[in-house]
């Protein structure tokens, strides 16, 4: 089933989301950045209208070819992946049905923390602090950081 | 003492607490509200007892004036 769902926006910066898509396996070369977002395409290369009547639309888009499936493999019987800017300024996350078995709630949670190291370092080196450690203490990740 | 920030995510929920060390006063509110903000959301605040701190000192002061 290739239906697509609209998730909570919780990306807020960009340049973090895509450094956080990397680090989940999607170079930033894999990752179209539309200004006015961009139509998504099914496995069969169709446009979907699923999450909007105009067709699905999104402004960060990891192609079908490019999108890793269950199986660790890429492409095959894959949908579009997008990011859509939401009126706020946030990006929403658009998943298929079908890919949402790989790209599911435990890919999101794994992709937030990601994002907020990344939004965290930037804000960190914004306010000239330095990290002193990082590391996982029993479920969680704790990154320590000193103002010199 | 030096300053110091300690980010605590949970891998299970990606839920971010933000715990200050070494602030006093408006500073740590400061620091709060920078990763807040980076953020796009409020973290888990924590104010200890040195937060009013020289808040305390400023009142006195002024009741003295």
């Amino acid at each position: 089933m290739s239906e697509y769902s609209k998730l909570e926006a919780q990306y807020k910066d960009k340049e973090c989301l895509l450094e956080a898509l990397a680090e989940m396996g999607y170079a930033s070369e894999q990752v179209e950045q539309h200004e006015i977002a961009a139509q998504m395409y099914d496995y069969h290369g169709h446009a979907t209208h699923y999450v909007n009547a105009d067709g699905d639309k999104a402004n960060l888009i990891i192609r079908r070819q490019n999108v890793q499936n269950a199986n660790g493999g890429r492409g095959s019987a894959t949908n579009d992946l997008g990011f859509v800017k939401e009126g706020n300024g946030m990006y929403a996350p658009i998943v298929s049905d079908y890919d949402s078995h790989k790209h599911g709630s435990k890919w999101m949670v794994d992709l937030k923390v990601k994002y907020q190291v990344a939004v965290n370092k930037k804000e960190a080196k914004r306010q000239r602090f330095v990290q002193k450690s990082s590391k996982i203490e029993g479920r969680k990740l704790v990154i320590r950081y000193l103002q010199p | 003492m030096a300053k110091e920030i300690v980010i605590e995510i949970d891998l299970d929920t990606a839920e971010m607490t933000l715990e200050t060390l070494g602030f006093q006063g408006k500073g740590c509110a400061q620091v709060h509200e920078g990763f807040a903000r980076a953020n796009g959301k409020a973290t888990s605040v924590v104010r200890k007892p040195e937060f009013n701190a020289p808040a305390i000192a400023q009142n006195r002061l002024k009741q003295r004036g």
